[in-house]
């Protein structure tokens, strides 16, 4: 199942390591290996089984979310909720702020007969406030957590492989420390059946 | 119990044709991407172009001379232009509402038809933005909206008004669709980069902002679309329920009624659906989608069609109800007007297209027609442009004043201004569609798996 | 095949349609002495019972519509008490019967001799008649009931026969039956309680009406799903995701609730026509505006943030509390929509505003358990249950 050097696809890190320095600077270099799937059941399987096992599951790639992932990975829940109900706060109290001071305060205006800090004509605008201050805070929060933003260049290197994003789902698995055995983690892998398995070095 | 499980099959048809594969799916989303486009494409284009260049020199004459060149008078002050404004603004809020409440309520059909919609609600906002501008008159002062510290007073702007509500309401609603596209875009941007080469991968490179599949980021990327769901559902609501304020908040018999923000909001969605209907016909054909865009998906939208086609026709009902029981005279004229007065064939053109034409999706045969969808959606949308000028205009012709009362015929310049607001809308649609994947590849194959799933259940 | 056996409920259920008995009996009591010494008040305190009861039997039966039109996974676990609760409608319809001999002292449009020096009563008279009033409602109770009894005849057939395709008429059905609902009910809403203040008039009241049966009905299943699924061995295995769903069923109503209610003010409040803002005058001075402030606060503000939480949402128990606010609030809604057009801006609250309520919610509650025991507590041949009972 294991295939030979030759038959190995373009490297599943492209860029592991610039160079030796780096990996001192930041952190260790590990030996990772790339098992990939083609099918979503099969990939959550192996998490389980992998880390029932004891190896250390670094991460999983797939063209979609897998239900049921973050348990089996044992990911905490996202905090993105919180980030928008902040942003939330934030813009209704900034809608309220600008319509009493500029309306009741800075220029008290009588329109229409009712008072200058009637409050009824702020429901509208605070809502939209509101909405827009938590739609951009739980982008924001969600493009800074996982540092998304536009780049130049090709694939990110953290990405193992092109078909991560077609028609693979690849469970990332890294070798901490000395007792890692590669006898027992074939062994794990033959019951699981994967597509493929590759391997290569990263910092982490 | 018999030996044979008789529940074992709902009847729940798939919703994704033609077999498994994920890598399947890539190519098909993919395959009109890669290709050169046809000459469909470009006759479509270059018609769709013409029209907005026929537009884009009307207004720019608009702007030169002066609104004058419109068929506005001192009584009917509002006519085509807002008219438009509404129109547009309502198709745009099928897109937010199909993408958003349908992942709310876990609608697996949504997934085929989500991204076009929302590209079509972004068009179909900028489209709607263009009409109050040009009808300022003026529109290089049109920063004065926003309220910023100036040098006239300090005056601000009136927050009392909901025309200013619009200001914050439509640019509230352009962003928060412009993000909630845009991240839907970012990992199907990614497999086009791993997709192709050259310059086209180095720029879904930069589209994709270094996305790279992690469980990580999909987590937190689930997490916040399902937010941007929750925030968009009540926004687009808000967003046409103060559209109808400008019309509610005033004493016009006709526009100051309290049931126009859910009959507004009604409106919006049954025109949306009409014009998403009418696209994904054309895109499904002429990308050869059917597979992914199956008849089970028309069906359903045909039913949103029927029943916001039947609340729409209830509110028509119950203004004329409670204009009657109401007994303010001006309220019943203004009725009575619309019916049988000068543009009373506005009217019953809106009460046919809207009300009468839908009933014909009470047969599924119907509704799983190609031809009688196209024509249907597009009658819908001609109605649903008619109830808007019936609002605007009809109600604004015979004022309370007889001396003052009025006639409104709009001139070349405003028809061909709505001509070019097509325009507009069809080429960014048209330029979206070559660009950008028109079916989102991450969310059919989760649904495809899910659908897999639902065949394999464990016994 | 033969149809599952009825259902065992929960011991609290069976308590709570005893205590719903007890507390029809009493409430009545106290009733039978308001109508002895003050009949005016009586039926003013009944009508809003009447009213805030009636969202308890036809809320669920529009719960039930949407369910088999959306066909969502959601409302396949909370179909029997659904169910249940419309066939009350009956009970209901029979409950009407007080409000009229009561009709003089409630609708001042009964008094021939204010209507023939009003104009405007003269010209809604086709309208605003007594037998005309009469007829309405009876083709109400007709339509809900007639929707009522065909539904949860295809339900019971669907257990007996077992034959899937039984939800397809179900959902054909169920197409035009929310449009009559709504319809109805917004009709309903405007002869019962709009015209207790005969000369104004809005087009949204009816859509009013509507939604707060919906908030009424949502927040009664919640409670139903805390006794049916709490316990060992609950009678019903409700998951945390269903949970959710209904959680955010209930958000959704509140938040709508409280949309056409800001949308009428709004629009009245910046048009300032008085023939119009009569209706807001008396709810906003004197105790009235306090009451008006609490409703905002109970109906919307608190739920708003207490509902805001996943966690709330899926847990039955943290769920109840706000369930059973809201039902108390859905009763001060009515009431601050019916009782100021007899006190004006005074303040009123008198001991038959308990009493009523009290009766009629027991009735409704002693009723409900009865029918819920008749069948069994999930739908076992619904086409879509393995896909609700299936794990996450």
């Amino acid at each position: 199942m294991r295939r030979t050097e030759a038959d190995l696809p373009a490297a599943p890190f492209p860029v592991a390591v610039r160079d030796e320095r780096e990996a001192t600077r930041e952190g260790t270099r590990r030996r990772l290996h790339a098992v990939a799937f083609d099918d979503p059941h099969r990939t959550l399987e192996a998490v389980r089984a992998l880390r029932a096992a004891g190896f250390e599951v670094h991460d999983v790639h797939a063209p979609f979310p897998i239900h049921g992932i973050e348990e089996a990975l044992g990911l905490p829940p996202s905090r993105l909720g919180r980030t928008a109900f902040l942003g939330g706060l934030a813009g209704a109290v900034v809608a309220f702020g600008l319509q009493v001071w500029t309306h009741a305060y800075d220029w008290p205006l009588v329109i229409g007969g009712k008072s200058p800090l009637a409050l009824p004509s702020q429901v509208p605008v605070s809502f939209e406030l509101t909405v827009l201050f938590a739609a951009v805070a739980t982008v924001v929060g969600l493009l800074a957590r996982r540092r998304l933003f536009p780049r130049v260049g090709h694939r990110p290197p953290t990405q193992p492989g092109p078909g991560v994003t077609d028609d693979r789902f690849v469970v990332v698995v890294v070798e901490r420390d000395a007792g890692f055995s590669s006898a027992r983690f074939d062994a794990v892998l033959s019951r699981l059946h994967p597509v493929e398995v590759t391997e290569g070095w990263r910092v982490l | 119990m018999s030996a044979v499980p008789r529940e074992a099959a709902p009847h729940v048809e798939p919703l994704i044709l033609g077999g498994p594969g994920y890598g399947r799916i890539t190519n098909e989303i993919a395959a009109p991407l890669e290709a050169r486009p046809g000459k469909a494409w470009w006759a479509l284009f270059l018609a769709a172009a013409s029209l907005l260049g026929l537009g884009a020199g009307l207004v720019l004459y608009t702007i030169a001379t002066g609104i004058g060149v419109w068929g506005l008078n001192r009584t009917v002050g509002w006519g085509y232009d807002i008219t438009n404004f509404v129109f547009w603004v309502g198709i745009g809020h099928a897109g937010t509402l199909i993408s958003a409440i349908l992942l709310l309520f876990r609608q697996r059909w949504r997934t085929s038809i989500a991204r076009a919609a929302e590209g079509m609600t972004i068009f179909a906002v900028v489209c709607a933005a263009l009409f109050p501008f040009i009808h300022m008159g003026r529109p290089w002062l049109a920063f004065w909206v926003f309220p910023y510290p100036n040098t006239r007073g300090p005056l601000m702007v009136n927050f009392r008004s909901p025309l200013l509500w619009d200001v914050f309401a439509i640019s509230t609603y352009f962003t928060v669709s412009l993000l909630f596209w845009y991240v839907g875009l970012i990992p199907d941007f990614a497999t086009l980069r791993d997709r192709s080469r050259g310059v086209k991968q180095r720029v879904y490179a930069f589209l994709s902002f270094g996305w790279d599949a992690s469980t990580r980021t999909w987590q937190r990327y689930e997490k916040a679309c399902l937010l941007l769901a929750g925030l968009a559902t009540p926004l687009v609501v808000s967003v046409h329920t103060i559209v109808s304020f400008d019309f509610a908040t005033s004493v016009i018999p006709g526009w100051h009624t309290t049931i126009f923000p859910p009959y507004f909001v009604a409106g919006a969605v049954f025109s949306g659906f009409a014009m998403v209907i009418t696209l994904l016909l054309v895109t499904r054909k002429a990308l050869s989608l059917e597979r992914l865009i199956t008849a089970s998906h028309l069906e359903k939208m045909a039913k949103v069609l029927l029943t916001t086609g039947m609340i729409v026709g209830a509110a028509y009902g119950t203004e004329l109800f409670v204009a009657w029981y109401s007994g303010n005279p001006y309220e019943r004229f203004t009725f009575l007007n619309r019916a049988f007065g000068p543009y009373a064939w506005a009217y019953w053109l809106m009460v046919s297209c809207n009300v009468v034409v839908p009933q014909v999706f009470w047969s599924a045969r119907a509704r799983r027609s190609v031809p009688v969808l196209l024509v249907a959606s597009l009658l819908v949308n001609v109605g649903m442009w008619f109830e808007r000028f019936n609002i605007v205009v009809t109600s604004l012709h015979r004022d309370f004043l007889p001396s003052s009362w009025s006639h409104y015929t709009p001139t070349l310049v405003e028809v061909g201004i709505l001509l070019g607001s097509f325009g507009l809308f069809f080429t960014l649609f048209l330029l979206f569609v070559r660009f950008a994947p028109v079916v989102s590849f991450h969310e059919v194959k989760l649904t495809l798996s899910e659908q897999t799933e639902g065949a394999h259940a464990p016994h | 095949m033969s149809a599952p056996a009825p259902a065992a409920l929960p011991a609290s259920l069976e308590t709570a349609g005893r205590a719903g008995l007890v507390a029809f009996v009493l409430g009545a009591a106290v009733c039978a002495w308001g109508v002895a010494t003050d009949p005016a008040q009586f039926y003013r305190s009944y009508l809003t019972g009447y009213v805030w009861m009636l969202g308890f039997a036809l809320g669920p039966l529009g719960i039930l519509m949407l369910h088999h039109l959306s066909r969502g996974v959601w409302g396949v676990m909370i179909r029997r008490p659904l169910e249940a609760a419309a066939r009350t409608l009956p009970l209901a319809a029979v409950l009407f019967l007080p409000i009229v001999p009561g009709m003089h002292d409630l609708y001042e449009w009964t008094h021939a001799e204010v209507v023939a020096k009003d104009p405007l009563l003269l010209h809604k008279a086709p309208w605003l008649n007594v037998p005309g009033f009469l007829l309405r409602a009876a083709l109400y109770f007709a339509v809900w009931i007639g929707f009522t009894f065909v539904l949860s005849g295809l339900s019971q057939r669907q257990d007996r026969t077992g034959d899937p395709s039984l939800w397809v008429r179900m959902r054909s059905l169920s197409a035009a039956g929310v449009i009559l609902y709504v319809v109805t009910m917004s009709f309903a809403s405007m002869d019962w309680m709009m015209s207790l203040t005969p000369h104004w008039y809005s087009t949204i009241y009816g859509l009013y009406a509507v939604i707060g049966q919906s908030v009424t009905a949502m927040a009664f299943v919640a409670l139903v799903v805390l006794a049916l699924g709490s316990g060992g061995s609950p009678a019903v295995p409700f998951q945390k995701r269903h949970l959710h769903d209904y959680g955010k069923l209930l958000f959704a109503f509140v938040l709508v609730w409280t949309y056409f209610g800001v949308s009428q003010f709004l629009i009245i409040w910046s048009g300032n026509l008085p023939e119009e803002t009569s209706w807001y005058v008396p709810r906003m001075h004197g105790a009235w505006k306090a009451t008006s402030v609490v409703l905002v606060l109970l109906h919307y503000v608190l739920p708003f943030f207490l509902l805001l939480s996943r966690d709330r949402k899926r847990s039955a128990r943290r769920l109840a509390p706000v369930a059973a606010l809201l039902l108390v609030t859905r009763w001060l809604d009515v009431h601050w929509l019916v009782a100021p057009a007899f006190s004006g801006e005074r303040f009123s609250l008198h001991v038959l505003d308990v009493a009523a309520p009290v009766a009629l919610g027991g009735a409704f509650l002693w009723a409900f358990v009865r029918q819920l025991k008749e069948r069994a507590l999930l739908p076992a041949h619904d086409p879509f249950l393995k896909e609700a009972l299936a794990h996450e």
